[in-house]
């Protein structure tokens, strides 16, 4: 537990995202890593030259026309090689049925994008806190399943 | 053809030491998930192979005791949560470790980040859905086979640890399972 890092990822186009989430996530006192991608393809491209070893969570925004996040939760999630990631899936406005399609595709974790910086760094310490506890518990993500 | 797996990786990390010990020709005392108590009349040679094999899995022999007591602790949650222990989490918890709960508490905090009765609470949830998915049972059943005074209390702390109801986990798994199906 001493030395290892949260590898997260976020796919997203748009800027504002980028910026808040990366920033957000390097506040949490849990040691990261954060990549981005623009758009899943090149995203997907990444995860075929690399070799998952370590923790590797995967935030995609549901609301980019140009990434179309379902697509790409749907390309994470039937390749076998990817079955450890975390996959955290958000959208500006909740949507009970999309949200129960997100979690049906795999999607692990979901979370309405906050509208208060206050309430976003609460939620982005959540996300980094449990995934923290079931890095370092070993527990299976098989039946992960959470609506922050 | 895709084989999709159920396993609780506590009990498949215990089997995979055990194999591995008894492999090794290496005498131990006890073992679980977190832990090998290896016998003393084991040498340095052995000690040392077990530690490099388990390098290849990307696996440490962990040296940092406030990690080691973080270990214990867990070990005890989940050890009471599988066992249905009906004991106050703290007082259980000090008088295993032999430590008060206020230091435990603190360290746990420390290496975790997170509280010992949130760990507690997530673990037992996650037990919860183990047991609706691989034994079927209805939440009124797992209530009562975790010694819950009554469902309503099990209900509210699954959606106030999941965010969803146990109902609607349950739709999800279903149509998990039908998408599997589907795809194969």
């Amino acid at each position: 537990m001493g030395s290892e890092k949260l590898h997260f990822t976020l796919v997203s186009g748009d800027d504002r995202h980028k910026n808040d989430i990366i920033k957000g996530i390097s506040r949490v006192p849990i040691k990261t890593k954060m990549n981005h991608y623009d758009d899943c393809d090149t995203f997907t491209e990444f995860l075929k030259n690399i070799e998952i070893t370590s923790y590797h969570v995967v935030l995609i925004d549901m609301d980019d026309p140009i990434n179309v996040g379902m697509d790409c939760l749907k390309t994470i999630r039937r390749d076998s090689s990817y079955s450890d990631i975390v996959v955290i899936c958000y959208m500006r406005e909740e949507d009970k049925n999309r949200v129960e399609q997100i979690f049906v595709e795999g999607g692990n974790i979901f979370f309405s994008y906050p509208q208060t910086s206050a309430k976003f760094h609460e939620v982005l310490k959540e996300l980094v806190r449990i995934n923290w506890q079931i890095y370092t518990t070993g527990t299976s993500i098989q039946n992960l399943v959470l609506k922050l | 053809m895709i084989l999709y797996l159920k396993y609780d990786p506590h009990v498949t990390m215990e089997c995979f030491i055990k194999d591995l010990m008894r492999s090794m020709g290496v005498p131990y005392n006890k073992i679980s998930a977190f832990e090998i108590q290896v016998d003393p009349t084991a040498n340095v040679e052995q000690i040392n192979s077990i530690s490099q094999f388990l390098a290849n899995y990307n696996i440490e022999i962990n040296n940092d005791t406030k990690q080691q007591l973080v270990i214990q602790i867990k070990e005890h949650i989940i050890f009471m949560i599988k066992n249905n222990v009906n004991e106050k989490l703290s007082t259980f918890l000090s008088e295993k470790m032999d430590y008060s709960y206020r230091y435990l508490s603190m360290i746990f905090s420390e290496v975790t980040y997170s509280s010992i009765e949130n760990f507690y609470i997530f673990q037992k949830i996650e037990y919860v859905k183990r047991l609706a998915i691989s034994q079927n049972l209805t939440l009124t059943e797992i209530a009562y086979k975790l010694n819950y005074c009554n469902v309503a209390h099990l209900s509210r702390q699954f959606k106030k640890t999941t965010g969803l109801t146990f109902q609607e986990f349950q739709k999800i798994i279903v149509g998990r399972e039908k998408l599997k199906s589907k795809l194969q």
